[in-house]
């Protein structure tokens, strides 16, 4: 493994959260912290600085494109993945607009994120799932 | 070209030889001279290498204009048509030929929204959005993720057009267009057949069903305007009118006559504004029924099934006979199907496991030959047989493994009338009929089910079978002193003993009970005897339905059930995949398209719920064991252990996030322009809910997995 990332999940549902969470550490990252909606994902990044946050685009209270929008603010250089679901164009692009690097259609999984992320982070391209799989 | 120049260096040649005269300096001047011969040289040589470069030049030129056309001719005649636009969606004056002919003439000048999107404004807005902010995005990620959103295909002038996109620049996009029609054409016809495929079986199978559909839809169309009751306000009327309709469509979507559903569904929409339109009356009603011609649609579909199961089908009214020719040709038909598409094998698994349900037969049909074998036998030995029918069994498919058993049951019948029944003599002597009776009767268990014979006859002579027993070495005194009657009944299934001392033609060497009993134990089943002397005797064969639950069907006349079709159907195949592929969880039963309809449901452990409406109102239920839901959550957890306060909490998202993935992924068609409302799911905690006596059944189906059962319920609860 080249590198850990530092990141963020944020969702509000557990499953999805614990899905997000276990994926990303199979691929060798750490996770620094989890978010159940938007405002309080503002508190993690602000408190954590994660290098990457995988945020989810419909949530209660504060939903994932306002979410986008005020990481950017703290952070112009914020790195952030989009989850979402079919049909959802017009919300992934405005989050796209407000700076979130990236998307994932639902059903998440570990090539799907390993894909995402490579593209953000090119120098983490040279891990290959099948190496991770010959570890276990 | 330099002659001028060539004259006047002679000329001043000639000066300086004739002229030797010393004042004039002819050194300087002939110094002049030389230089300027040189010079003239050099230019010279300028000049015609400038020339050749001319030469060159237009040779190039030449190339690159044949290049050019040639790269024109290319792009002309490849199968994608070449467009491009700035940032102003003004198309640029090039564009391929395959442009004009997907896209029309003059394009140029165009907005490139306006060509690809008529009228949908909306569309046209976001399409420009997108490319504006591709344009205005630095960050090359963000901008390759933005143009991936963009419309990757297009309707314009009735053809299917695939679009991808480059940009040339910051601001000029190139748009690569794919004709895809033919494509999208064998897709919907494909997905024609599959319906109509489908619409067959179905009405195979439940011709009952089909008959009186029709029927009662042909009554309905020929007097539908008795239907508007003049002494009704126009509103009860339109419910009145809406509801029929709505019951029609649901009927007629459940056997999948398309045509008819597609018709329905239309006028069902125009009630359904009626009813917020003020000043209206049943006149309005009566013109709206008037326009409708129902037999029409009707019809339609009627061809449709004419065409492939002849017109003779509709002369045996209400009865059916399958013919394997018939079957033959839909088992080739998906095999076709199947080649050239095999994004939908599930929907064929579908599509088989239906013809199955028309090629099986119930088990009331399949022992529907003993009545009439029985009046044979009996007439042979001069003896008079009550007439009389299968009782019951029309509920149960015949498994076609139990062919040798139900062929094995002729030993049985002609047991009771060989052994059984008296000869008249003997019966009139006794009191008896004259006409003896033989019964058989099949009850429908949960566990089992029951095929019970029965005669009035002479009964089994217990002691003639323990003489039998004893003489034929088979027992020893003090053994048959210890068994009972029950046991000792149970003798007659050993081949080679025979309680009749007169052998006839059809039996009585005892072969046959023998195959009885053993074709049964591979059924698991078991035989019970009770018989009374001079009283007659009474076989009961239980099979259990536990081991062969899956392929015995319970047929259902239920007409309301449009969701078993549209919504059991679907989100059964679509759990099963997603515990198989996705979930890497074997299943047991894999028959699944078997449904029970039952008026009380338990649920399991854990269970989430999703209401449906639109086409269908209904709740989708799904429950799981505890075991499975906890398998789900490993693997969505990556086999993480989860702290046990916490473990409600995950049961409860699991189930919910699972339900959302089933139903979401089951009822996206994109041929079925019905749309489905579908909430969010909802969670029921309970500890051991059952709810009884519900109105109407609910469908359920139960997937039996290696960790335990999932139970799917469909329906009004």
């Amino acid at each position: 493994m080249s590198r850990k990332l530092n990141i963020l999940v944020v969702d509000d549902s557990l499953i999805m959260r614990v899905n997000l969470i276990r994926s990303l550490e199979w691929l060798g990252h750490k996770i620094v912290a989890e978010a159940v909606n938007g405002e309080s994902s503002i508190t993690a990044y602000k408190k954590y600085k994660p290098e990457l946050v995988t945020m989810d685009i419909t949530m209660p209270d504060m939903d994932g494109i306002t979410a986008v929008k005020k990481i950017k603010e703290l952070n112009n250089n914020a790195n952030v993945i989009m989850i979402t679901s079919h049909g959802q164009e017009a919300m992934v692009m405005n989050a796209l607009k407000a700076g979130a690097k990236g998307y994932i259609l639902k059903p998440v999984s570990p090539e799907k994120l390993k894909e995402s992320i490579g593209k953000i982070f090119p120098e983490l391209e040279n891990v290959v799932i099948d190496e991770l799989l010959d570890e276990e | 070209m330099l002659s001028k120049e060539e004259t006047l260096i002679q000329e001043y040649e000639n000066i300086l030889t004739s002229k030797n005269d010393a004042s004039f300096s002819s050194t300087e001047f002939s110094k002049l001279l030389k230089a300027y011969k040189r010079t003239y040289k050099q230019l010279n040589k300028i000049i015609k290498i400038s020339d050749k470069q001319q030469d060159e030049l237009k040779e190039v030129s030449n190339h690159l204009n044949m290049k050019t056309h040639k790269v024109q001719a290319l792009l002309d005649n490849a199968d994608q048509g070449f467009l491009s636009f700035g940032n102003d969606f003004i198309v640029d004056d090039e564009y391929s030929l395959e442009c004009v002919r997907l896209l029309g003439d003059n394009l140029e000048g165009k907005d490139i929204s306006d060509i690809l999107y008529t009228n949908d404004e909306n569309k046209k807005h976001f399409f420009k959005e997108a490319l504006f902010n591709v344009v205005n995005e630095k960050d090359q990620l963000i901008k390759d993720a933005m143009v991936s959103l963009l419309p990757k295909e297009v309707v314009v002038n009735r053809r299917a057009i695939k679009l991808d996109y480059k940009i040339l620049n910051n601001q000029t996009f190139m748009v690569v267009l794919t004709n895809i029609t033919k494509e999208k054409i064998l897709e919907k016809k494909i997905a024609k057949e599959q319906e109509i495929l489908k619409m067959i079986v179905i009405i195979v199978s439940e011709p009952t069903q089909f008959y009186e559909l029709k029927d009662d839809f042909e009554k309905f169309s020929a007097n539908k305007k008795i239907f508007i009751n003049p002494n009704l306000s126009f509103k009860i009327n339109l419910n009145e009118l809406y509801r029929d309709i709505h019951t029609f469509k649901g009927s007629f979507a459940q056997l999948r006559m398309q045509n008819c559903v597609k018709n329905l569904h239309n006028l069902e929409t125009k009630l359904s504004t009626m009813n917020t339109q003020e000043n209206l009356t049943n006149q309005d009603l009566l013109n709206i029924l008037d326009e409708s011609d129902m037999d029409e649609w009707l019809e339609k579909d009627l061809h449709i099934i004419k065409h492939i199961l002849g017109i003779e089908f509709f002369d045996k009214q209400h009865k059916l006979e399958v013919d394997d020719k018939f079957i033959f040709n839909i088992e080739d038909k998906i095999t076709y199907l199947l080649q050239t598409d095999n994004q939908h094998i599930n929907t064929y698994e579908d599509i088989l496991n239906e013809i199955n349900k028309a090629r099986g037969i119930t088990l009331n049909q399949a022992l529907g030959i003993y009545p009439k074998l029985c009046q044979d036998i009996a007439k042979s030995q001069n003896k008079n047989l009550t007439e009389f029918k299968i009782i019951g069994g029309e509920d149960i498919l015949t498994p076609i493994h139990f062919k040798s058993f139900i062929k094995s049951l002729v030993h049985l019948f002609r047991n009771a009338i060989d052994h059984g029944i008296e000869d008249l003599e003997t019966r009139l002597i006794l009191g008896k009929s004259e006409y003896a009776s033989i019964t058989c009767q099949i009850k429908n268990n949960k566990d089992n089910f029951q095929i019970i014979i029965s005669d009035d006859g002479a009964g089994i002579d217990i002691d003639k079978l323990k003489t039998k027993a004893l003489k034929a070495n088979l027992y020893t005194e003090s053994e048959l002193l210890k068994m009972n009657d029950k046991e000792i009944l149970k003798l007659v299934f050993i081949d080679s003993l025979s309680t009749n001392d007169n052998i006839t033609q059809l039996s009585g060497r005892g072969i046959g009970m023998g195959a009885v009993k053993s074709e049964l134990e591979k059924l698991s089943g078991e035989i019970e005897i009770q018989s009374t002397l001079e009283k007659g005797s009474k076989f009961i064969l239980k099979v259990p339905t536990l081991i062969y639950g899956n392929l015995i069907n319970i047929a259902s006349n239920n007409r309301d059930n449009i969701t078993i079709e549209y919504i059991l159907s679907p989100v059964v195949n679509r759990a099963t995949t997603y515990l198989q592929s996705d979930m890497k969880i074997n299943i047991k039963n894999k028959a699944l398209f078997s449904y029970k309809l039952i008026n009380e449901i338990k649920i399991k452990d854990f269970c989430s719920y999703i209401h449906i409406s639109g086409l269908v109102d209904v709740s989708v239920c799904i429950s799981y064991n505890k075991f499975l839901l906890d398998q789900l959550l490993n693997a969505f957890n990556h086999g993480h252990p989860v702290k046990k306060s916490e473990m409600l909490q995950y049961r409860e998202s699991i189930s919910k996030e699972v339900i959302n993935i089933i139903i979401g992924n089951a009822l996206f068609n994109p041929y079925d322009k019905t749309v489905l409302n579908i909430t969010t799911p909802c969670i029921i905690e309970y500890d051991e809910l059952v709810m009884h006596d519900l109105h109407q059944k609910v469908a359920q189906v139960i997937i039996d997995t290696e960790y335990g059962e999932m139970q799917i319920l469909v329906g009004k609860f």
